[in-house]
C-alpha cells in the first residue's frame, strides 16, 4: 500500500498535531521552551503536509470531484455503518489549509505569552488543530459531528484555564450555548439519516450518499408531512447560527474572545466560526432545498441585520479586542448574507470571505495580543501613539484593518464585492416583485455596513496607533515608571530574565517592534491577505465546482418558489412566459453572473 | 450624521448587553433556579424521606383504587 497516497497523505496531515501533542508531554520536564519549540515544529510539518495536499488536490477538486477519499471501518458492524471517511472538496480545500496556516500563527503568538503550564496549553492547541481538520475533512455525518465537538472541548479549557480575570464564566457559556445548538443540529442529522434509511433502505452515514438520497427523496415540506424539512432545518439552523454566529446568538462570542488567550482567539476567529458557514453549505443548501429557500429571505435579513448591528455595536466599544469581537459579527453577517442570496457569484464570495476574515480576524486578534502583551491594557483610551514606537506592529495592523475593510488589492475587497454583487443580482433580477423592494434595501443596508466597518476600524486605528502615547511604558523598556502596570512589567521582565529568556536585554535601545516569533506568526498571513487580493481567481477556481453543485439545489427550489409567487400575484400575465423573462431585472442583469471564476471562464 | 450615529452606536451596545446578552443569561438561571428548588428536597432528614416514601405509597395506592373502582 503506497504510504504517500492521497487518503494516508490526508490521514498523516490530521494525526501530524496529535503526536505533536503527545511529543509536549514528552518533553514538558525540559521546560517552556522544549515545549513551545516542539509544538512549533509540529504546526509547521502539519503545514507543509497541508499545502503539498492542497497542492495535489487543486486538480481534482477543480473538477468538483472529491480527493484523498479513505473509508476506513469504524462503527461497521452491527447495525451501524459509521465509517472513518475522509476527504476533500471545492468547499473544504480552503477552510482545510487556512486551519493548518493559523494553528501555527496561534503557537508564535503564545510564544512569550503563555510560561504557566506550557505542556497543557500547547498540547490542547494541537489537539484543537487535529480537531479542526479533521472537521473540514469528514465525509462522514457521524465523524462530522464527532469533530465538530471536539473543537469545543480544547477551546474551553485553552479558555477557562489560560484566559482572563472572568475566563470561567467565559469558558461555560462559550461551552454551553454552542453545545445547546450543536445538541439539536445532531438530532436534525439523525433525522436527515434515519429518513433516508426508510426511503433507500440502508442505512448510511455517508454525506454524499444522504446528498443524494434526499434529493431523490426530499423530506416533507407540507402540512401532510407535517413539515418535517423545516424542523430539520431548524434544528441544523441552531446548531450552525450559534457557531457563526448569526445576531442575535452571538452573545457568546465577545465574552469568549476577550477572555480566551490570544492563540485561542486566533483559532475561534480564525476557523471555528467558519465551521458555521461550512454546515449551511455542506448540509442545509443541498439537503434541505426546499426549507433553504423558504428561509433564505430571513437568513438574508438576519445578515444584514448583523452586518449593521455588529458595526455599531463595535463603533461603541472601549476594549480593543471586544471591538474585534463585534467586528467579527458584523463581517461574519456578509457570510451568512451570501450564502442566503443563493446567487453563484455571492455564494462564491462568501466562501472566499471565510477565508479572508479567518486571515483577517486572526492577524487583528493576534496584534491585539501583541499590543496586550507589551502594555498590559486593550483599552483604547489608555492606548495611543504606537506606531512611533512600534512601526511594524502599526503596519500590520493597518495592513489587516485595510483587508477587513475591503480596501481595493487585498482580499477582503473581492470577498466583500462578490457578496454585495451577487445580492444585488439577486434583488434586480431574481426575486419576484414583492420581494424586489425588500431585497434591494437590504442589499443597500449592507453597504452602509461597509461604511460603518470603516469607521470603527480606521478610528480605532487612529486612537491606538497616532495622537499622544498614553499607555503605560512597554514591558521591555526599562520600567522606572509610577504605574502599577509597569511595575508588574518589570517584576515580569526580571522572571525572564532568570529563565534565560530575557531577549530585551541585549538591545542598546529596546523598542517595541515585532519581535521574530511575532513576524512568523503574522507574515503568512500578510502574505495571504495580498495573494488573494491580488489573485483571487486562483482561490475561487478550486472551489467554484462544488460551491455551485452544494447551492444549485436551493437556488433552484428558490426560482421555484419565486415564479410561484410572481404567478400568484399576475396570472394572466405569467402564464405564458419564461421565469427569468417576467422578472425585469434580468433585462439590466444577465442570468449569467458577469463576474465568476467558474470553471466555464477558464481558457 | 456622526453624532446620530454614535449615539446610536451606543443604544445598540446597551441593548446588546442587557436586553441580547441579558435573554441568554436569564435562560441559563432556568436549570439553575429549578436546581435550588429541587435541592431543598435532599435535607439529610430521614424521617422528611420517610413521610415523602409514604405519601407517594399512598398516593400510587389511592391512583389504583381509583382505576380499579367498581
Amino acid at each position: 500500500m503506497n504510504p504517500f497516497s492521497p487518503a494516508n497523505h490526508l490521514l498523516l496531515v490530521i494525526l501530524t498535531p496529535l503526536v505533536g501533542a503527545l511529543a509536549a508531554w514528552l518533553l514538558g520536564s525540559r521546560g517552556v521552551s522544549a515545549v513551545r519549540q516542539s509544538a512549533a515544529v509540529t504546526t509547521l510539518i502539519t503545514l507543509a503536509g497541508a499545502v503539498l495536499l492542497v497542492l495535489r488536490a487543486i486538480p481534482d477538486v477543480s473538477a468538483g470531484l472529491p480527493f484523498a477519499v479513505s473509508e476506513g471501518q469504524w462503527l461497521v458492524d452491527g447495525p451501524f455503518d459509521i465509517r472513518l471517511s475522509l476527504g476533500l472538496d471545492g468547499l473544504s480545500i480552503w477552510l482545510f489549509g487556512l486551519s493548518a496556516l493559523l494553528s501555527v500563527t496561534a503557537v508564535m503568538v503564545s510564544w512569550e505569552a503563555i510560561k504557566e503550564k506550557p505542556v497543557g496549553f500547547y498540547g490542547l492547541l494541537l489537539v484543537l488543530e487535529s480537531a479542526m481538520l479533521g472537521v473540514f475533512a469528514a465525509r462522514d455525518v457521524i465523524l462530522f459531528y464527532v469533530f465538530f465537538e471536539f473543537t469545543l472541548v480544547p477551546l474551553f479549557f485553552l479558555i477557562g484555564i489560560w484566559g482572563h480575570d472572568d475566563r470561567r464564566r467565559a469558558a461555560v457559556k462559550f461551552f454551553i450555548y454552542t453545545l445547546a445548538g450543536s445538541v439539536l443540529a445532531f438530532l436534525g442529522l439523525l433525522t436527515i439519516v434515519l429518513w433516508n434509511a426508510a426511503h433507500t433502505g440502508t442505512l448510511s452515514f455517508d454525506i454524499a450518499t444522504l446528498t443524494a438520497g434526499l434529493a431523490a427523496h426530499p423530506l416533507p415540506m407540507d402540512s401532510r408531512g407535517g413539515w418535517l424539512q423545516w424542523w430539520v432545518f431548524l434544528a441544523l439552523f441552531a446548531g450552525f447560527a450559534v457557531k457563526v454566529p448569526i445576531v442575535p446568538f452571538h452573545t457568546w462570542l465577545p465574552l469568549a474572545h476577550v477572555e480566551a488567550p490570544t492563540g485561542g482567539s486566533v483559532d475561534l476567529a480564525g476557523v471555528l466560526l467558519k465551521i458555521g458557514i461550512y454546515g449551511f453549505l455542506r448540509f442545509s443548501l443541498p439537503m434541505l432545498p426546499d426549507a433553504t429557500a423558504a428561509a433564505a429571505p430571513w437568513i438574508l435579513g438576519l445578515g444584514v441585520i448583523g452586518i449593521l448591528y455588529g458595526a455599531l455595536v463595535a463603533l461603541a466599544q472601549t476594549d480593543l479586542k471586544r471591538l474585534i469581537a463585534y467586528s467579527s459579527v458584523s463581517h461574519m453577517g456578509y457570510c451568512v448574507m451570501g450564502v442566503a442570496a443563493l446567487e453563484p457569484v455571492a455564494v462564491e464570495g462568501a466562501t472566499l470571505q471565510l477565508i479572508n476574515h479567518g486571515l483577517s480576524a486572526a492577524g487583528l486578534f493576534a496584534l491585539v495580543g501583541m499590543i496586550y502583551e507589551r502594555y498590559h491594557t486593550r483599552s483604547i483610551a489608555n492606548l495611543g501613539g504606537i506606531a512611533a514606537r512600534a512601526p511594524w506592529l502599526a503596519f500590520m495592523f493597518l495592513l489587516f484593518t485595510f483587508s477587513s475593510i475591503g480596501l481595493p488589492g487585498l482580499n477582503g475587497f473581492v470577498g466583500e464585492f462578490m457578496v454585495l454583487l451577487g445580492s444585488f443580482q439577486r434583488a434586480w433580477g431574481g426575486v419576484a416583485t414583492e420581494w424586489r423592494t425588500v431585497y434591494l434595501t437590504m442589499a443597500v443596508a449592507s453597504v452602509v455596513g461597509v461604511v460603518l466597518g470603516a469607521w470603527y476600524m480606521l478610528w480605532a486605528v487612529e486612537r491606538v496607533f497616532f495622537g499622544a502615547s498614553r499607555q503605560p511604558p512597554g514591558t521591555h523598556e526599562h520600567a522606572a515608571g509610577e504605574h502599577g502596570h509597569a511595575a508588574a512589567a518589570a517584576a515580569d521582565h526580571g522572571a525572564h530574565g532568570h529563565d534565560g529568556h530575557g531577549h530585551g536585554h541585549a538591545a542598546a535601545e529596546p523598542t517595541d517592534d515585532l519581535r521574530w516569533y511575532e513576524w512568523s506568526a503574522l507574515a503568512p498571513l500578510a502574505l495571504f491577505v495580498v495573494w488573494i487580493g491580488l489573485f483571487p481567481a486562483m482561490f475561487l477556481r478550486p472551489s467554484a465546482a462544488a460551491v455551485r453543485s452544494a447551492m444549485a439545489p436551493g437556488a433552484a427550489a428558490f426560482a421555484e418558489r419565486m415564479r410561484v409567487a410572481e404567478s400568484d400575484a399576475h396570472p394572466a400575465q405569467t402564464t405564458l412566459k419564461a421565469p427569468t423573462t417576467t422578472l425585469t431585472g434580468a433585462v439590466i442583469i444577465p442570468a449569467v453572473p458577469p463576474f465568476t471564476a467558474g470553471p466555464e471562464r477558464n481558457p | 450624521m456622526v453624532k446620530p450615529i454614535e449615539a446610536l452606536s451606543l443604544v445598540t451596545a446597551f441593548f446588546d448587553r442587557s436586553i441580547v446578552d441579558g435573554t441568554v443569561d436569564c435562560i441559563g438561571q432556568v436549570p439553575l433556579a429549578w436546581g435550588s428548588a429541587i435541592r431543598r428536597m435532599q435535607s439529610g432528614l430521614v424521617q422528611r424521606y420517610a413521610l415523602a416514601g409514604v405519601v407517594g405509597v399512598l398516593a400510587i395506592v389511592l391512583a389504583l383504587a381509583w382505576q380499579l373502582r367498581p
